[in-house]
């Protein structure tokens, strides 16, 4: 098998989540592929968009769907623009999934909270659906997701849903709201609110988002009393082989994508080359 | 290292000795069957070669190593065909059966090519990679002379080589020895119809004799360029990661990245398509790619995770010393000398390492 052979997707639906953010929802063209593909939350694919290249996008949609899945992806470069001028029924390259993904088998049987700056949802939201459909396996979950502003948030429609379920519990804040815009929520950047969660009894955490916004995450995390090893926080890299050979995703000895892009916060305290 | 005197004893039956005539038969035996590369007077590197004549025994080093027929500095990897408006045909590019012989290999080089097998050819093995490099009989060539800038000793890995070839080749005072290495090598010399003289037991002794003395006087010439206290490096350089030299030395550096380049060891690369001019057909390929360069960590919304000079220089080094030893339980520098002797400001970074030995960062 050749590991650098991307499949052919056809994009089935594409949603406009806001501004600059869509969901692409992809199918497989051949049966095969299809049906064996199977994904972890957290993990990844590299996506080809032919012409312009290859790059990593989290997988979005929820695992146990089969025959689809989503990526929800932010127009920030070369690729994503040329992908945005994509229709339904076009068709991209796929290939993964690739990295280890959220722990979820380690937040069994625990409280779970997981943190999201911005497009870090995108790499959540496989787990809250995970979270959702198993809800018995788990303690209290509590969802702190900030964003830019209220026309910068995800997957708005789901809020309810995740909001009402029980035991579930979100705290959602944005840094600026445009004039008269009603807005009924927190204010704020997130390491504002972390005081505001509720959940104890050593809760697993799950975190993701800009690598600086991660950063004070974890120093205001470190000073409200939680533990190294028990946060997990998933990083971004440079990628172009998805399989720890082309170097590009190096922090130290670490390949995010073969070794993460979830790491133990234990793991990359002391590693060179980023913000954190 | 101390590794050399015993290894030489493994002098066995089927080695032999080789009056320069018979090699000379061998290689054109090689050129008419198989396709040869192999270091060229003409130049510093490898080449194909078509005449005995054109292969220099007595090279000392190339430019390029030979990584570049396992892993080129370019290579189509996908072929991708445009059939009417968003389909496409994605094709893997035809593969060349051909057998090829690597000769003349110096233990840096095989060292370098055991290592990237380490990283290319497990887990997910690279399909580009394993299909050339299974198909390459390789014959090593001992070092008879090193030059100012070589440094293998200092990890224990020349100027003799240990393992990694089919065939290796020692220059004696008359003659070559010949020591087989693998099922392929041995295969090779019985195709090869050769007849070479089998050893006495006299000889043998002297044969062993005769390469102690060599690689004790190669080993004699490197002592300058030896590394102290080799051994514990990669704890020593986690210790003096924020040492001040690293910043003084990135000042002088052009990130211009030949020292990746000429690096037996890098095989680091980017993924690019290319566009054919009917616009319907592209070529994805894969390209060297440089630690060294400025965009090699930014990722696509402009943030840079090595942005200054010194992160990267100090990435290069350290991922040969500390990084490599920590995902492949050994250091990945073979000691080739290859980005000292062809850094454009002069940067040495064993000179490098001794001064941070000679001054090491307190706490």
């Amino acid at each position: 098998m050749n590991v650098y052979r991307p499949h052919l997707a056809i994009i089935e639906k594409i949603k406009q989540e806001n501004d600059d953010t869509r969901t692409f929802s992809l199918r497989f063209i051949r049966k095969k592929i299809r049906d064996e593909f199977r994904f972890k939350p957290g993990q990844f694919n590299m996506i080809s968009v032919f012409g312009f290249g290859e790059a990593p996008f989290s997988i979005s949609s929820d695992p146990e769907i089969k025959g689809r899945f989503e990526h929800t992806i932010r127009r920030v470069g070369t690729l994503t623009n040329a992908l945005f001028g994509f229709d339904e029924g076009h068709v991209v390259g796929v290939r993964g999934p690739f990295g280890n993904g959220w722990p979820l088998d380690k937040a069994k049987g625990k409280n779970l909270l997981l943190i999201a700056g911005g497009t870090g949802l995108i790499s959540l939201r496989p787990a809250i659906y995970h979270i959702m459909r198993n809800r018995s396996e788990f303690g209290d979950v509590e969802l702190l997701y900030g964003a830019r502003s209220p026309s910068n948030l995800l997957f708005i429609d789901e809020h309810n849903l995740w909001a009402r379920s029980k035991n579930f519990r979100m705290v959602l804040t944005v840094e600026k709201v445009s004039n008269g815009l009603k807005w009924d929520y927190e204010m704020g950047v997130i390491t504002e609110h972390l005081d505001k969660i509720k959940t104890d009894n050593n809760p697993i955490v799950f975190l993701c988002g800009p690598e600086i916004m991660m950063k004070y995450t974890l120093k205001e995390l470190m000073r409200l009393g939680f533990k190294k090893h028990q946060i997990y926080l998933s990083m971004e890299r440079r990628m172009r082989c998805g399989i720890g050979k082309c170097g590009h995703c190096q922090i130290g000895p670490k390949y995010v994508c073969r070794d993460g892009p979830v790491f133990v916060y234990d793991d990359v305290e002391n590693l060179p080359d980023k913000l954190l | 290292m101390s590794k050399n005197l015993s290894l030489t004893e493994k002098i066995k039956k089927e080695d032999f000795i080789l009056s320069s005539e018979v090699l000379n038969s061998l290689l054109q035996y090689l050129i008419n069957e198989y396709k040869l590369y192999a270091p060229v007077k003409s130049e510093a590197k490898f080449a194909k070669v078509d005449n005995v004549n054109e292969i220099d025994l007595n090279y000392v080093s190339t430019i390029l190593p030979p990584k570049k027929y396992f892993l080129p500095p370019i290579e189509t990897i996908m072929n991708i065909q445009m059939r009417g408006f968003y389909s496409y045909v994605v094709k893997e590019p035809e593969v060349n059966e051909e057998r090829i012989i690597l000769f003349g290999v110096h233990p840096c080089d095989l060292n370098a090519i055991r290592l990237l097998d380490k990283i290319l050819n497990k887990t997910y093995p690279d399909l580009y990679y394993s299909r050339k490099r299974d198909k390459t009989i390789i014959i090593a060539l001992n070092c008879s002379a090193v030059d100012e800038y070589c440094f293998c000793t200092t990890f224990g890995r020349g100027p003799h080589a240990y393992e990694g070839y089919d065939l290796l080749l020692t220059k004696l005072k008359e003659g070559y020895l010949l020591e087989v290495g693998s099922k392929k090598g041995r295969e090779l010399i019985k195709y090869s119809r050769l007849t070479p003289s089998p050893l006495t037991r006299t000889m043998k002794c002297k044969v062993m004799k005769e390469k102690t003395k060599i690689i004790t006087k190669l080993e004699e010439k490197m002592r300058k360029k030896r590394i102290p206290n080799v051994e514990t490096i990669t704890e020593f350089l986690m210790e003096n990661y924020g040492h001040d030299l690293w910043k003084s030395i990135s000042e002088r550096c052009l990130s211009c990245g030949v020292c990746n380049i000429v690096c037996p060891t890098c095989y680091c690369f980017d993924v690019i398509d290319k566009i054919g001019s009917n616009i319907k057909e592209i070529d994805r390929k894969r390209i060297w790619d440089s630690c060294l360069i400025p965009d090699f960590a930014e990722i696509a919304n402009g943030e840079n995770f090595r942005r200054d000079r010194e992160s990267r220089l100090k990435h290069r080094i350290y991922h040969k010393l500390v990084y490599f030893f920590e995902q492949y339980g050994e250091v990945g520098c073979v000691g080739c000398g290859r980005c000292i002797r062809w850094c454009m400001k002069r940067i040495d970074p064993v000179e490098a390492l001794k001064e941070v030995i000679k001054t090491p960062a307190l706490g």
